[in-house]
Protein backbone atom coordinates (compact mmCIF):
# COMPACT_ATOMS: atom_id res chain seq x y z
CA UNK A 1 0.00 0.00 0.00
CA UNK A 2 2.81 2.43 0.91
CA UNK A 3 4.54 1.58 -2.33
CA UNK A 4 1.37 2.27 -4.28
CA UNK A 5 0.82 5.62 -2.54
CA UNK A 6 4.42 6.58 -3.27
CA UNK A 7 3.91 5.72 -6.92
CA UNK A 8 0.69 7.72 -6.96
CA UNK A 9 2.60 10.78 -5.76
CA UNK A 10 3.90 10.90 -9.34
CA UNK A 11 0.41 11.95 -10.42
CA UNK A 12 0.95 15.33 -8.73
CA UNK A 13 2.31 18.21 -10.85
CA UNK A 14 6.11 18.21 -11.05
CA UNK A 15 6.36 21.63 -9.35
CA UNK A 16 4.50 20.25 -6.37
CA UNK A 17 6.66 17.12 -6.27
CA UNK A 18 9.84 19.17 -6.26
CA UNK A 19 8.63 21.23 -3.32
CA UNK A 20 6.79 18.63 -1.22
CA UNK A 21 7.79 15.23 -2.64
CA UNK A 22 10.47 14.32 -0.06
CA UNK A 23 8.46 15.28 3.01
CA UNK A 24 5.35 13.63 1.57
CA UNK A 25 7.31 10.38 1.21
CA UNK A 26 8.56 10.75 4.77
CA UNK A 27 4.94 11.07 5.91
CA UNK A 28 4.00 7.88 4.04
CA UNK A 29 6.93 6.05 5.66
CA UNK A 30 5.86 7.14 9.15
CA UNK A 31 2.12 6.62 8.86
CA UNK A 32 0.04 3.47 8.61
CA UNK A 33 -1.77 3.76 5.28
CA UNK A 34 -5.50 3.01 4.94
CA UNK A 35 -7.22 1.69 1.83
CA UNK A 36 -9.17 4.94 1.46
CA UNK A 37 -5.87 6.86 1.21
CA UNK A 38 -5.66 5.70 -2.42
CA UNK A 39 -8.84 7.64 -3.30
CA UNK A 40 -7.69 10.52 -1.10
CA UNK A 41 -4.35 10.87 -2.90
CA UNK A 42 -5.94 10.42 -6.34
CA UNK A 43 -8.51 13.13 -5.60
CA UNK A 44 -5.93 15.62 -4.30
CA UNK A 45 -3.59 14.92 -7.20
CA UNK A 46 -6.49 15.57 -9.59
CA UNK A 47 -7.31 18.86 -7.85
CA UNK A 48 -3.65 19.95 -8.08
CA UNK A 49 -3.62 19.05 -11.75
CA UNK A 50 -6.80 21.02 -12.36
CA UNK A 51 -5.06 24.08 -10.94
CA UNK A 52 -1.91 23.62 -13.00
CA UNK A 53 -1.07 24.69 -16.54
CA UNK A 54 -0.50 21.09 -17.64
CA UNK A 55 -4.22 20.55 -17.12
CA UNK A 56 -5.07 22.82 -20.06
CA UNK A 57 -2.20 21.60 -22.23
CA UNK A 58 -2.26 17.85 -21.62
CA UNK A 59 -4.86 16.56 -19.19
CA UNK A 60 -7.92 18.38 -20.56
CA UNK A 61 -7.26 17.36 -24.20
CA UNK A 62 -6.74 13.74 -23.05
CA UNK A 63 -10.03 13.80 -21.12
CA UNK A 64 -11.84 15.23 -24.14
CA UNK A 65 -10.24 12.66 -26.41
CA UNK A 66 -11.28 9.93 -23.94
CA UNK A 67 -14.87 11.23 -23.95
CA UNK A 68 -14.90 11.23 -27.76
CA UNK A 69 -13.50 7.70 -27.88
CA UNK A 70 -16.17 6.61 -25.36
CA UNK A 71 -19.01 8.17 -27.36
CA UNK A 72 -17.53 6.81 -30.61
CA UNK A 73 -17.30 3.35 -29.09
CA UNK A 74 -20.94 3.48 -27.98
CA UNK A 75 -22.00 4.66 -31.45
CA UNK A 76 -20.06 1.81 -33.06
CA UNK A 77 -22.00 -0.73 -31.01
CA UNK A 78 -25.65 -1.36 -31.78
CA UNK A 79 -28.01 -0.56 -28.92
CA UNK A 80 -29.20 -3.84 -27.38
CA UNK A 81 -32.75 -4.45 -26.17
CA UNK A 82 -33.74 -7.33 -24.00
CA UNK A 83 -37.15 -8.93 -23.78
CA UNK A 84 -38.00 -10.90 -20.65
CA UNK A 85 -40.43 -13.65 -19.67
CA UNK A 86 -41.11 -14.57 -16.05
CA UNK A 87 -41.68 -18.24 -15.29
CA UNK A 88 -42.52 -19.84 -11.95
CA UNK A 89 -41.82 -23.44 -10.99
CA UNK A 90 -44.01 -25.53 -8.65
CA UNK A 91 -42.86 -24.87 -5.10
CA UNK A 92 -42.32 -28.50 -4.07
CA UNK A 93 -39.19 -28.70 -6.16
CA UNK A 94 -36.60 -31.18 -4.93
CA UNK A 95 -33.94 -30.23 -7.43
CA UNK A 96 -31.88 -27.09 -7.53
CA UNK A 97 -33.31 -24.62 -9.99
CA UNK A 98 -29.78 -23.78 -11.11
CA UNK A 99 -29.02 -27.30 -12.21
CA UNK A 100 -32.52 -27.63 -13.72
CA UNK A 101 -31.92 -24.52 -15.82
CA UNK A 102 -28.58 -25.76 -17.04
CA UNK A 103 -30.22 -28.99 -18.13
CA UNK A 104 -32.95 -27.04 -19.86
CA UNK A 105 -30.64 -24.81 -21.84
CA UNK A 106 -28.83 -27.84 -23.16
CA UNK A 107 -32.00 -29.78 -23.86
CA UNK A 108 -34.43 -27.10 -25.01
CA UNK A 109 -32.20 -25.11 -27.31
CA UNK A 110 -30.27 -27.53 -29.54
CA UNK A 111 -28.24 -25.97 -32.33
CA UNK A 112 -30.78 -27.07 -34.97
CA UNK A 113 -33.59 -25.21 -33.18
CA UNK A 114 -31.57 -22.00 -32.82
CA UNK A 115 -30.43 -22.37 -36.44
CA UNK A 116 -34.10 -22.37 -37.52
CA UNK A 117 -34.88 -19.23 -35.53
CA UNK A 118 -31.81 -17.46 -36.92
CA UNK A 119 -32.88 -18.25 -40.50
CA UNK A 120 -36.54 -17.43 -40.00
CA UNK A 121 -35.97 -14.13 -38.16
CA UNK A 122 -32.90 -13.27 -40.26
CA UNK A 123 -30.86 -12.78 -37.09
CA UNK A 124 -27.16 -11.75 -37.09
CA UNK A 125 -26.97 -10.99 -40.85
CA UNK A 126 -23.41 -9.57 -40.68
CA UNK A 127 -22.10 -12.48 -38.62
CA UNK A 128 -23.67 -15.00 -40.99
CA UNK A 129 -21.81 -13.45 -43.89
CA UNK A 130 -18.40 -14.01 -42.37
CA UNK A 131 -18.62 -17.05 -40.09
CA UNK A 132 -20.02 -20.59 -40.08
CA UNK A 133 -23.50 -21.17 -38.68
CA UNK A 134 -22.16 -23.04 -35.66
CA UNK A 135 -20.37 -19.85 -34.53
CA UNK A 136 -23.47 -17.74 -35.13
CA UNK A 137 -25.43 -20.19 -32.96
CA UNK A 138 -22.79 -19.76 -30.24
CA UNK A 139 -23.26 -15.99 -30.44
CA UNK A 140 -27.01 -16.44 -30.10
CA UNK A 141 -26.54 -18.66 -27.04
CA UNK A 142 -24.65 -15.78 -25.39
CA UNK A 143 -27.65 -13.50 -26.01
CA UNK A 144 -30.01 -15.93 -24.25
CA UNK A 145 -30.06 -15.53 -20.48
CA UNK A 146 -31.83 -17.74 -17.97
CA UNK A 147 -31.62 -16.24 -14.51
CA UNK A 148 -32.96 -17.86 -11.34
CA UNK A 149 -34.63 -15.24 -9.13
CA UNK A 150 -34.08 -14.64 -5.43
CA UNK A 151 -36.48 -13.62 -2.68
CA UNK A 152 -35.91 -10.43 -0.68
CA UNK A 153 -34.11 -12.45 2.02
CA UNK A 154 -31.62 -13.75 -0.55
CA UNK A 155 -33.02 -17.29 -0.65
CA UNK A 156 -33.75 -18.75 -4.09
CA UNK A 157 -37.30 -18.19 -5.36
CA UNK A 158 -38.84 -20.95 -7.44
CA UNK A 159 -38.94 -18.65 -10.43
CA UNK A 160 -36.67 -17.58 -13.24
CA UNK A 161 -36.62 -15.25 -16.20
CA UNK A 162 -35.79 -16.02 -19.80
CA UNK A 163 -34.23 -13.08 -21.62
CA UNK A 164 -33.12 -12.51 -25.15
CA UNK A 165 -30.89 -9.61 -26.21
CA UNK A 166 -31.03 -8.18 -29.70
CA UNK A 167 -30.62 -4.78 -31.42
CA UNK A 168 -34.28 -4.80 -32.59
CA UNK A 169 -36.79 -4.74 -29.69
CA UNK A 170 -39.58 -6.38 -31.71
CA UNK A 171 -37.29 -9.22 -32.76
CA UNK A 172 -36.07 -9.58 -29.16
CA UNK A 173 -39.67 -9.98 -28.03
CA UNK A 174 -40.62 -12.49 -30.75
CA UNK A 175 -37.54 -14.64 -30.21
CA UNK A 176 -37.91 -14.56 -26.43
CA UNK A 177 -41.52 -15.76 -26.77
CA UNK A 178 -40.40 -18.54 -29.10
CA UNK A 179 -37.64 -19.67 -26.74
CA UNK A 180 -40.11 -19.81 -23.87
CA UNK A 181 -42.70 -21.80 -25.81
CA UNK A 182 -39.96 -24.27 -26.72
CA UNK A 183 -39.00 -24.59 -23.05
CA UNK A 184 -42.57 -25.06 -21.92
CA UNK A 185 -43.19 -27.66 -24.65
CA UNK A 186 -40.09 -29.55 -23.60
CA UNK A 187 -41.19 -29.34 -19.97
CA UNK A 188 -44.58 -30.87 -20.82
CA UNK A 189 -43.03 -33.58 -23.03
CA UNK A 190 -40.54 -34.62 -20.38
CA UNK A 191 -43.23 -34.67 -17.68
CA UNK A 192 -45.37 -36.97 -19.83
CA UNK A 193 -42.41 -39.25 -20.57
CA UNK A 194 -41.40 -39.39 -16.92
CA UNK A 195 -44.95 -40.11 -15.80
CA UNK A 196 -45.34 -42.87 -18.40
CA UNK A 197 -42.07 -44.44 -17.31
CA UNK A 198 -43.09 -44.21 -13.62
CA UNK A 199 -39.93 -42.19 -12.96
CA UNK A 200 -39.05 -41.51 -9.32
CA UNK A 201 -38.97 -37.80 -9.99
CA UNK A 202 -41.19 -35.88 -12.38
CA UNK A 203 -40.09 -32.43 -13.48
CA UNK A 204 -41.88 -29.45 -12.00
CA UNK A 205 -44.50 -27.57 -14.01
CA UNK A 206 -43.32 -24.32 -15.57
CA UNK A 207 -45.92 -21.55 -15.52
CA UNK A 208 -45.46 -18.43 -17.61
CA UNK A 209 -46.42 -15.55 -15.32
CA UNK A 210 -45.39 -12.64 -17.54
CA UNK A 211 -45.06 -13.13 -21.27
CA UNK A 212 -42.18 -11.67 -23.30
CA UNK A 213 -42.36 -7.87 -23.10
CA UNK A 214 -41.57 -5.34 -25.79
CA UNK A 215 -38.49 -3.51 -24.46
CA UNK A 216 -38.76 0.27 -24.72
CA UNK A 217 -35.23 1.32 -23.83
CA UNK A 218 -31.89 -0.18 -24.83
CA UNK A 219 -29.64 -1.75 -22.20
CA UNK A 220 -26.31 -0.48 -21.02
CA UNK A 221 -24.76 2.88 -20.28
CA UNK A 222 -25.71 4.71 -23.45
CA UNK A 223 -23.58 7.37 -25.11
CA UNK A 224 -23.44 9.61 -22.03
CA UNK A 225 -22.23 6.76 -19.83
CA UNK A 226 -19.50 5.73 -22.26
CA UNK A 227 -18.56 9.40 -22.65
CA UNK A 228 -18.13 9.84 -18.88
CA UNK A 229 -16.11 6.63 -18.53
CA UNK A 230 -13.97 7.67 -21.52
CA UNK A 231 -13.42 11.12 -20.03
CA UNK A 232 -12.37 9.63 -16.69
CA UNK A 233 -10.01 7.22 -18.44
CA UNK A 234 -8.62 10.12 -20.48
CA UNK A 235 -8.19 12.19 -17.32
CA UNK A 236 -6.09 9.51 -15.62
CA UNK A 237 -4.16 8.86 -18.86
CA UNK A 238 -3.56 12.60 -19.22
CA UNK A 239 -2.23 12.84 -15.67
CA UNK A 240 0.10 9.91 -16.32
CA UNK A 241 1.18 11.47 -19.63
CA UNK A 242 1.81 14.82 -17.96
CA UNK A 243 3.90 13.06 -15.33
CA UNK A 244 5.82 11.05 -17.92
CA UNK A 245 6.53 14.13 -20.01
CA UNK A 246 7.83 15.82 -16.88
CA UNK A 247 5.97 19.03 -17.53
CA UNK A 248 7.88 21.93 -16.14
CA UNK A 249 5.47 24.23 -14.49
CA UNK A 250 7.41 26.65 -12.29
CA UNK A 251 5.80 26.10 -8.90
CA UNK A 252 2.69 24.96 -7.20
CA UNK A 253 -0.20 26.90 -8.61
CA UNK B 1 -15.83 20.37 12.02
CA UNK B 2 -13.67 18.74 9.40
CA UNK B 3 -12.21 21.62 7.36
CA UNK B 4 -8.62 20.35 6.87
CA UNK B 5 -7.18 23.89 6.81
CA UNK B 6 -8.68 24.79 10.18
CA UNK B 7 -7.57 21.45 11.62
CA UNK B 8 -3.98 21.99 10.43
CA UNK B 9 -3.91 25.57 11.73
CA UNK B 10 -5.35 24.44 15.07
CA UNK B 11 -2.71 21.75 15.30
CA UNK B 12 0.12 24.19 14.56
CA UNK B 13 -1.31 26.70 17.03
CA UNK B 14 -0.09 24.26 19.68
CA UNK B 15 3.47 24.21 18.35
CA UNK B 16 5.54 23.47 15.24
CA UNK B 17 4.99 20.03 13.72
CA UNK B 18 5.83 17.97 10.66
CA UNK B 19 3.21 16.14 8.57
CA UNK B 20 2.97 12.91 10.55
CA UNK B 21 2.85 14.76 13.92
CA UNK B 22 0.02 16.92 12.57
CA UNK B 23 -1.84 13.83 11.39
CA UNK B 24 -1.57 12.21 14.84
CA UNK B 25 -2.36 15.42 16.72
CA UNK B 26 -5.49 16.10 14.63
CA UNK B 27 -6.71 12.54 15.12
CA UNK B 28 -6.21 12.98 18.88
CA UNK B 29 -7.95 16.33 19.37
CA UNK B 30 -10.59 16.20 16.58
CA UNK B 31 -11.14 12.46 16.07
CA UNK B 32 -10.54 12.96 12.35
CA UNK B 33 -7.84 11.14 10.39
CA UNK B 34 -6.68 13.25 7.47
CA UNK B 35 -5.42 11.16 4.56
CA UNK B 36 -1.96 12.03 3.21
CA UNK B 37 -3.47 13.68 0.12
CA UNK B 38 -5.86 15.85 2.12
CA UNK B 39 -3.18 16.80 4.65
CA UNK B 40 -0.67 17.89 2.03
CA UNK B 41 -3.40 19.59 0.00
CA UNK B 42 -4.16 21.70 3.08
CA UNK B 43 -0.46 22.34 3.81
CA UNK B 44 0.05 23.46 0.19
CA UNK B 45 -2.88 25.89 0.27
CA UNK B 46 -1.98 27.26 3.71
CA UNK B 47 1.62 27.89 2.70
CA UNK B 48 0.53 29.61 -0.51
CA UNK B 49 -1.68 31.95 1.51
CA UNK B 50 1.12 32.67 3.97
CA UNK B 51 -0.75 31.21 6.93
CA UNK B 52 1.93 28.62 7.67
CA UNK B 53 5.66 28.53 6.88
CA UNK B 54 8.30 25.81 6.79
CA UNK B 55 10.81 25.82 9.62
CA UNK B 56 14.49 25.49 8.63
CA UNK B 57 15.39 21.83 9.05
CA UNK B 58 17.83 19.27 7.64
CA UNK B 59 15.48 16.32 8.05
CA UNK B 60 13.12 15.16 5.31
CA UNK B 61 10.35 15.51 7.90
CA UNK B 62 9.72 19.18 7.28
CA UNK B 63 8.18 20.98 10.27
CA UNK B 64 5.80 23.91 9.80
CA UNK B 65 4.91 26.85 11.97
CA UNK B 66 1.80 29.00 12.01
CA UNK B 67 2.44 32.61 10.94
CA UNK B 68 0.96 35.77 12.45
CA UNK B 69 -1.51 35.98 9.52
CA UNK B 70 -2.37 32.33 10.09
CA UNK B 71 -3.12 32.95 13.78
CA UNK B 72 -5.37 35.86 12.86
CA UNK B 73 -7.19 33.78 10.27
CA UNK B 74 -7.63 30.86 12.68
CA UNK B 75 -8.86 33.19 15.40
CA UNK B 76 -11.40 34.72 13.03
CA UNK B 77 -12.61 31.30 11.81
CA UNK B 78 -12.93 29.93 15.35
CA UNK B 79 -14.87 33.03 16.42
CA UNK B 80 -17.29 32.50 13.52
CA UNK B 81 -17.59 28.85 14.40
CA UNK B 82 -18.14 29.73 18.06
CA UNK B 83 -21.03 32.01 17.11
CA UNK B 84 -22.63 29.19 15.09
CA UNK B 85 -22.13 26.72 17.95
CA UNK B 86 -23.65 29.08 20.52
CA UNK B 87 -26.62 29.93 18.29
CA UNK B 88 -27.24 26.23 17.59
CA UNK B 89 -27.07 25.34 21.30
CA UNK B 90 -29.45 28.18 22.25
CA UNK B 91 -31.97 27.03 19.65
CA UNK B 92 -31.72 23.43 20.75
CA UNK B 93 -32.37 24.45 24.36
CA UNK B 94 -35.43 26.47 23.33
CA UNK B 95 -37.09 23.59 21.48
Amino acid sequence: MKRMLKLMARLYPSGWRKRYGAEYEALLEDSEPHARDVADVLWEATKMRLASRTFVRIVLPCALAGALVGVGFSLSRPAMYHSRTLITVDADSRVSLDSGLRELVQGAFPASFLDQIIQRENLYPRERERMPMSEVVSIMRKDIWLRPLQKNDGKPAMAFVVEFYYPDPHVAQRVDAELVSQMVALNVRIRIEQAQANASHVWEVFRVVKTANLPKRPDGWGQAGFGVVGALGGLVAGMIAATALGSREPAVS
Amino acid sequence: MSDPSILVLSSLAGGDKHGYSMMEDIERFAGVRLGPGTLYGAITRLEERGWIAPVACEDRRQPYTITKAGREHLSEQLANLGRVVRAGQRRLENV
